[in-house]
């Protein structure tokens, strides 16, 4: 079974942090306020809470697609 | 302010002042627009989730929209950060309101916040608010009260203002003749898009009170479109309605306590025009027919068909030909921004559609050659009442007075004995009058009995 892959688009992300609140155990800040994704890649059984972060982040920074 | 010197109903005598000053202007925008019952749209301008229509009350730019779950909400369109409008499209579908200044986003969408236009998202919400905005508190601002009167959105930033029913009285069936089609069907109206714009350098109030019954400058202001023949009826036709059969004289009727008023009583209506082409003249009059009998079998009144006004500023032709209303809203005092709606059947044929299109064209809106007639009129009016030795001297509303009688049809309104009446006009600054002279709904309510 394929695995979601995360990207940040780091141009786009402002530091809402609505991505932190949505899926903690997937991104984080860095020490300029930009979100990061923690791990390469994520089970399918993460994709509801990471598409939840997707339309929670108001400058569309998260692409997720089938690695 | 105390404005019971500048407006004198019982003697048909106004002030030009409250036409051309500034304090009276902003303390309209107060005492009046923060108060009453607006209008914003119409619901088939926002079908769909996510729909949103750029409105306006008063001088302020508000967002309607409808939310995840079909629900339709008014919504201040100013970021609560900095002010900057947060959407300058005229229309269009979203969820999310991103401000441009510094990224301030509210939403709609009812599966990300409580409440439709909350505050969902702040830049560096962590780093540079560590997390304590309190996001909830901050949303944009929303109406106090929104109705949707078979189709008619409106709302009012005043959650002590009259419930929207109280607030229409009589004029409620002026109203659902606006919102019905010509087949006498509620609802079953759309509005041609799109909403025509423009300003005018009139104060707002000489819209207003053009429409609500004031019959009387029909004949020489509009006479050379009547000449012309620019009516459905086409050039033989008597007048620009095309409607040969419209009686000469039409009473009207108003509100004294509400401000409201129109032409024609609840009971009577003069029919729809005859048309110079004879298909379409057969599907109105076939219209005209089923409207009749739907009413009738309905127990609504046939009348209230005339052009009216709802106090304040929607001003409207219930009956159709031309289906369409006209909000006044405020700029300053002596520049309003007028927007024009088209209303028409959901269900016309292609060509009948065509056809209406044409002659509210040839009627309304900025080149439309009866609301030129009207354009000339407020404009000229207003720029000369500006002057030191005008403003001297007042306004004459004698026509029609004391020469009202109850209304047989309503219970709160009253009708004139002869159809040339400015009886509805000083009923509209009676009602202006006492808001702009009271603090609270309640100081109105009080003096008036009505609630």
């Amino acid at each position: 079974m394929t695995r979601l892959r995360v990207e940040v688009l780091r141009d786009r992300c402002a530091g809402y942090a609505n991505c932190v609140d949505t899926a903690p155990d997937v991104f984080d800040l860095d020490e300029h306020d930009i979100a990061v994704v923690g791990a390469e890649d994520y089970p399918q059984d993460q994709r509801g809470v990471l598409e939840r972060a997707v339309r929670r982040c108001p400058p569309k920074a998260i692409v997720v697609t089938d690695s | 302010m105390n404005d019971r010197h500048l407006v004198d109903p019982d003697n048909g005598v106004i002030s030009r002042e409250i036409f051309v000053s500034d304090e009276v202007f902003d303390e309209e925008l107060e005492r009046i627009f923060a108060r009453t019952w607006l209008f914003l749209g119409h619901e088939s301008q926002i079908p769909t989730t996510g729909d949103f229509f750029n409105s306006r009350m008063g001088t302020e730019s508000v967002l309607l929209t409808r939310d995840t779950d079909g629900e339709i909400h008014a919504l201040l369109n100013s970021c609560r950060h900095r002010g900057m409008k947060v959407c300058r499209y005229d229309e269009g579908n979203t969820h999310d309101f991103v401000c441009p200044y510094h990224g301030w986003s509210y939403s709609t969408d009812g599966t990300l916040v409580a409440t439709a236009g909350e505050l969902f998202g702040v830049p560096h919400y962590r780093a540079g608010y560590g997390g304590n905005l309190d996001r909830s508190q901050w949303g944009l601002v929303p109406t106090a009260q929104l109705v949707n009167h078979h189709g008619l959105i409106f709302a009012t930033w005043d959650p002590e203002a009259p419930p929207f029913d109280t607030y229409i009285g009589g004029f409620r069936h002026w109203l659902d003749n606006l919102a019905a089609s010509t087949a006498g069907e509620r609802g079953r109206v759309k509005v041609f898009r799109g909403v025509q714009k423009w300003r005018i350098r009139s104060n707002w109030k000489f819209v207003s009170e053009n429409f609500l019954g004031d019959n009387y400058h029909g004949p020489t202001s509009h006479s050379s479109v009547d000449a012309v023949g620019i009516g459905p009826g086409g050039k033989h036709a008597a007048t620009r309605h095309g409607d040969n059969k419209r009686p000469r004289s039409v009473a009207s009727t108003s509100f004294p306590d509400l401000g409201h008023g129109g032409v024609t009583t609840a009971g009577y209506a003069w029919g729809y025009p005859s048309f110079a082409e004879p298909e379409i003249d057969a599907f109105f009059q076939r219209r005209w027919r089923q409207r009749l009998e739907r009413l009738e079998a309905e127990g609504r009144p046939i009348g209230a068909f005339g052009p009216s006004t709802l106090f304040p500023s929607m001003s409207l032709h219930a009956g159709g030909f031309p289906r369409a209303l006209i909000v006044a809203h405020p700029v300053g005092p002596t520049e309003t921004e007028v927007w024009r709606w088209y209303l028409i059947d959901d269900d016309l044929p292609a060509e009948v559609e065509s056809w209406l299109r044409h002659w509210y064209l040839r009627y309304s809106g900025p080149a439309g050659l009866v609301e030129q007639d009207d354009m000339e009129n407020w404009d000229y009016a207003t720029e000369a009442s500006t002057g030191t030795i005008a403003r001297r001297y007042p306004y004459n509303y004698q026509l029609g007075l004391h020469m009202a009688t109850p209304s047989e049809d309503l219970d709160d309104a009253v009708e004139s004995s002869y159809f040339m009446t400015e009886e509805n006009a000083r009923n509209y600054y009676r009602r202006w009058s006492s808001l702009m002279s009271s603090t609270s709904w309640a100081e109105i309510e009080e003096r008036t009995g009505r609630r």
